[in-house]
């Protein structure tokens, strides 16, 4: 059965014109998301690894090698059960540090450009024939159902002009990794899926065709034992160890599938079903290899055993499967270039090109565009290359020995990669000395036989290439990573180690790296975009700018340092997915920079640091998991405290804010952290301000009013922060404690207080509004007959006068009794010798207090802020127990002298003292020594409560000539922070 | 803190692998010449004992 090739040509291009549409249909959302993001295309996109070597050569390959094809996937089925602990911490890796490429890895991990320079250069060297192996595949495939007899470069030609506009439109859409090519992941799912499909078909179809059914190729087996014996035989023989080797490198680190497996993965959990639904994708492909060889042995088509495939499809006689044979090779070759092409266009990219243009003196006015542009320019000359080595590659060897060469080159990254996730010490020196030496021999031995037909090994001089070509890629496996390996090694041990290299080490190995020292100069994201405009353009800028802020929550508003921080190594990950590690550390660290020179406290990291450890957390081991759990314990402690803690750093920003001052305040810990105090509004910043500024480290009963209008009542403690052989930080931690609800029954119990003391009062109220009373009576009785206008003029002056006396009476009572509100007042400024005089009259309403002699030698001019009335009741309820304890008339004494900003009053009474045993009872509320009914307890706590809340201090002493009651208050409030005094940026 | 029995589980599979692959117990099956399907058998229950292992870590988080 022949095609003429303008058929296969269109059914190529139809095929691959289907392909299109779909991933359109995916880009375009017109597919929904749940199909288009099931983890089974993903499964299956990874299928990118059988290429036409799989598809063809496998089957040449069992035929000269017989089981030892299998290497090919047992190798990958082993490096996927190490999903764990290889392809899970890779995965962590790149998506924390949106690495895209194993060059972008190397050259983050060495902090070496020279790295990434060396690992694409080799990449490339590598791959290209493998591309060369999949259009030779192609065409030649397309001559076997042609019968030959034309030049197939045209053919290829086509092909590689189809493929390369498939890449293009589908595969170089985003300049960011982030941003995953849905549309191309399907396709190259479908891809998988029909190869897979074709394969298992044409082997269905061979068995059915040669033997029957499979109890008939059993039997043919049967009959020829020696088929089965070859089948095995060589696996006894041939490195079979070395080719799996190989195998395993290649399941990951070949740029395809490191690109589908770690760039294009959308979700961690998918690694997880691809870890065991890929191997089993393999054997299913495997399987079909077998029944394929021996039909084509029993059926012997005119065709190479690398195309028996192809062959014994033809011999079926059916067009269709003939066809959907030949579709299943243009699908495992166009997969190939097309995801090999993208992987390594962005690795030429980031190391090759960009730090050309980087050096440049010329601004880009649009960094996508141009990166966009570069890389499908890029992708365009690979193709073209790999095209070339088409041409210049003996093409008389095996589809095979292609493959094998690639794979070679890469396994020369598997010490470095076991390096980067296990090996902390390995350094730049020791994995560029290992992938030289061992690029060395994969050339000797390997390329340039291949390419300008020189001896294996002859650069080396060692060991005598085998004759058999698989046997040569033992021998070359064997010498490349051993001389590799042992280079790597040994280097890395004797030389030093750079602290950069040092920190990423630290990210590699799931360590969270030290929080770099230094402030961050840029005060906002709008100065961020303006220092990278200069290396981005501004568009690109803002976006990236906007990306990062999205990425860490945040709004364009953002001031606080360590969100800056955090907003800086976003943009740094975010840039070195476009243009490599390197290059955006580098634009980072020139145009974001940090100031080295100032120390960055401890307490401005905590929150990235604790961040880190969390994410951190599930890693940690042995001691550093208990260190760990104590951190977390006493956190928690912080956290759980039934006060409101706390920490503002030297400069006065909020580094600990825990649940009860969310609580408290209304304000959330994720919007106080990393903020200034004076940015936390009424009423905390000035409480605050006013706190941290002044000398005392206590302040009882503040009042704070909260925008809802709720008044608070506070008490305030504050410490200094000191670090273990630092001493002072400088920071300070403040305990809130929300006394309202104290200080709420406190008033009610004042208020009780006073009623009770109205009470004892009353008596003498009656007798002064009595006696007034009696005389407005006799002058009203004396004015119905009296006559004379002067007499009757002088008697309504006195009834006015005694009224005004009532009047006042009354008014003092009331003003006394309604002081229940006076707590929300201001203070405002009393003269304490008028208050005196006023608690002088208010005591001589009582019956007993007329007969108290009150001597106030308060100066007039002594005044201080305060509340009038309550503090009018200090000296009530001092004078009243004068009075009680007087009961025959005592003298008090009233003086005052200053101390410092204080007032020092002294109220002396010549009573018969207190006990020195109920002397320390006597401030305790509802302690009263007076019979009962007669004292309330409430007196003296009251006293030392209205003296406390005006910042005062309240004692008395007693002997057995009286009782001294001190009284000291300050002469002035403090008030709030200085004002116009901002703290200053977060440098010491 | 139990360690992650994950990682423990993986390197056991893949030391399985190796055993059934590059040990003298390879040489020993190879020179046996059993049937053609029958390393596919060993292919697939170490597949499946991986899709169990894997898949119960999966679920508990990468």
């Amino acid at each position: 059965m022949a095609f003429s090739l303008p058929t296969l040509l269109l059914c190529g291009v139809a095929y691959l014109g289907v392909l299109f549409v779909l991933a359109y249909a995916v880009d375009r959302r017109w597919l929904p998301r749940a199909v288009a993001h099931h983890p089974a295309f993903y499964v299956f996109a990874l299928g990118v690894y059988a290429t036409t070597w799989s598809y063809y050569g496998s089957v040449g390959f069992a035929a000269e090698h017989g089981i030892a094809f299998l290497t090919i996937y047992l190798g990958v089925t082993a490096a996927f059960l190490l999903t764990p602990v290889l392809l899970a911490p890779l995965l962590r890796l790149t998506r924390n540090q949106q690495l895209t490429s194993i060059a972008d890895v190397f050259a983050f991990r060495f902090s070496s450009q020279l790295a990434g320079v060396l690992v694409t250069a080799i990449m490339l060297a590598g791959i290209l024939p493998y591309i060369a192996l999949q259009i030779r595949a192609v065409a030649e495939s397309t001559l076997v159902l042609t019968g030959g007899g034309h030049d197939p470069r045209p053919l290829a030609a086509a092909f590689c002009l189809v493929v390369a506009v498939f890449a293009i439109v589908f595969g170089a859409r985003h300049v960011t990794p982030r941003e995953k090519h849905s549309g191309l992941v399907v396709a190259i799912g479908v891809e998988s899926l029909v190869k897979l499909g074709a394969l298992l078909i044409v082997a269905w179809v061979a068995v059915d065709l040669a033997f029957g059914d499979l109890g008939g190729l059993s039997a043919w087996l049967a009959e020829h034992p020696e088929r089965l014996e070859g089948f095995y035989d060589p696996a006894l023989e041939g490195p079979w160890l070395s080719l799996l080797t190989l195998a395993f490198a290649a399941a990951f680190l070949l740029p395809r599938q490191f690109h589908m497996l770690f760039t294009e993965n959308r979700s961690p959990r998918s690694l997880i079903t691809a870890s065991w639904g890929f191997p089993l994708i393999l054997l299913l492909l495997s399987l079909a290899i077998p029944p394929i060889l021996w039909a084509g042995i029993a059926l012997a088509p005119e065709t190479d055993p690398d195309y028996y495939v192809l062959g014994v499809a033809a011999l079926s006689g059916s067009q269709p499967l003939t066809l959907l044979a030949y579709l299943g090779g243009v699908s495992a070759a166009s997969a190939m270039i097309i995801v090999a092409t993208l992987a390594l266009s962005a690795m030429t990219l980031n190391h090759l090109v960009m730090p050309l243009v980087k050096s440049l003196p010329h601004q880009e006015p649009d960094l996508y565009a141009t990166l966009r542009w570069t890389r499908r320019l890029l992708i365009v000359m690979l193709i073209v290359l790999g095209f070339a080595f088409y041409e210049l590659l003996d093409r008389s060897g095996t589809l095979v020995a292609w493959g094998l060469m690639s794979f070679l080159a890469i396994a020369q990254f598997l010490p470095g990669i076991i390096g980067v996730l296990y090996w902390p010490r390995a350094n730049a020196y020791g994995f560029l000395a290992g992938v030289l030496g061992g690029a060395l021999i994969w050339l000797d031995s390997v390329l340039l036989p291949a390419l300008v037909g020189t001896e294996p090994f002859f650069l080396l001089g060692f060991p005598r290439a085998p004759a058999d070509e698989t046997a040569l890629y033992g021998s070359a496996t064997f010498w490349s990573l051993a001389f590799n390996g042992v280079l790597f090694v040994s280097v890395s041990l004797f030389t030093p180690q750079r602290p950069t290299e040092r920190q990423a080490a630290e990210v590699c190995h799931d360590q969270a790296s030290p929080v770099a020292a230094g402030a961050l100069e840029a005060a906002s994201p709008a100065q961020f975009v303006v220092q990278l405009t200069p290396v981005t353009g501004e568009e690109a800028a803002r976006k990236e700018v906007a990306k990062a802020l999205g990425d860490q929550g945040l709004g364009w508003g953002e001031s606080r340092p360590d969100r800056l921080r955090a907003l800086r190594d976003q943009i740094e990950r975010n840039l070195s997915g476009m243009m490599g590690p390197m290059l955006a550390r580098m634009i980072v660290d020139e145009r974001l920079q940090l100031d080295r020179s100032a120390r960055t406290a401890l307490a401005q990291n905590v929150r990235q640091i604790e961040e880190q450890l969390e994410s951190s957390r599930n890693r940690f081991r042995g001691l550093a998991a208990e260190l760990d759990r104590l951190r977390r314990y006493h956190r928690q402690i912080l956290e759980d405290l039934p006060l409101g803690v706390v920490a503002v750093t030297s400069h006065r920003r909020v580094v600990r804010w825990n649940t009860a001052m969310e609580g408290l305040s209304g304000i959330s810990a994720d919007r106080a952290l990393g903020s200034r105090v004076c940015d936390l509004g009424a009423p905390w910043a000035e409480t605050l301000e006013r706190f941290l500024a002044a000398e005392q480290a206590q302040q009882h009963h503040d009042q704070a009013t909260l925008p809802g209008g709720d008044t608070r009542w506070l008490s305030l403690h504050k410490t200094c922060i000191r670090e273990s052989g630092l001493g002072r930080t400088g920071d300070t931690l403040v305990i809130i404690e929300d006394i309202t609800p104290i200080r709420r029954l406190e008033r009610e119990l004042a208020h009780s207080e006073r009623l009770a003391s109205i009470g004892r009062l009353a008596a003498g109220v009656a007798h002064e509004i009595g006696n007034p009373v009696t005389g407005i009576d006799s002058l009203a009785q004396n004015l119905r007959d009296e006559t004379d206008p002067e007499l009757v003029r002088e008697s309504a002056e006195a009834i006015v006068e005694q009224t005004r006396r009532i009047s006042n009476i009354v008014q003092t009572l009331i003003g006394y009794a309604h002081a229940g509100a006076a707590d929300e007042r201001r203070p405002q400024p009393v003269n304490l010798r008028e208050l005196v005089d006023e608690a002088r009259r208010l005591v001589r309403l009582s019956k007993g207090g007329r007969r108290l002699e009150i001597d106030n030698q308060l100066p007039a001019e002594l005044e201080l802020p305060g509340d009038r009335q309550r503090l009018a009741q200090v000296f009530v309820n001092l004078f009243s127990n004068t009075v009680d304890a007087c009961p025959e008339g005592g003298r008090v004494a009233v003086s005052a002298r200053l101390v410092g900003d204080r007032a020092q009053v002294r109220v002396v009474d010549n009573g018969p003292g207190i006990p020195a045993e109920t002397l320390d009872k006597v401030l305790e509320p509802f302690y009263t020594t007076k019979p009962v009914g007669q004292g309330t307890g409430l007196g003296l706590p009251l006293v030392y409560n209205i003296v406390s809340d005006h910042g005062g201090e309240f004692s008395i002493t007693a002997d057995s000539g009286g009782t001294t009651a001190w009284i000291a208050l300050p002469l002035h409030r403090a008030g709030p922070a200085r004002d116009g005094q901002e703290p200053s940026e977060e440098v010491d | 803190m139990r360690a992650d029995p994950a990682p423990a589980a993986g390197v056991a599979l893949f030391l399985l692998a190796l055993f059934l692959l590059a040990t003298p117990f390879a040489r020993w099956w190879l020179s046996a010449a059993p049937p053609w399907y029958v390393p596919y058998l060993g292919w697939a229950a170490v597949i499946a004992l991986a899709a169990w292992l894997l898949e119960r870590w999966g679920r508990r988080g990468l």
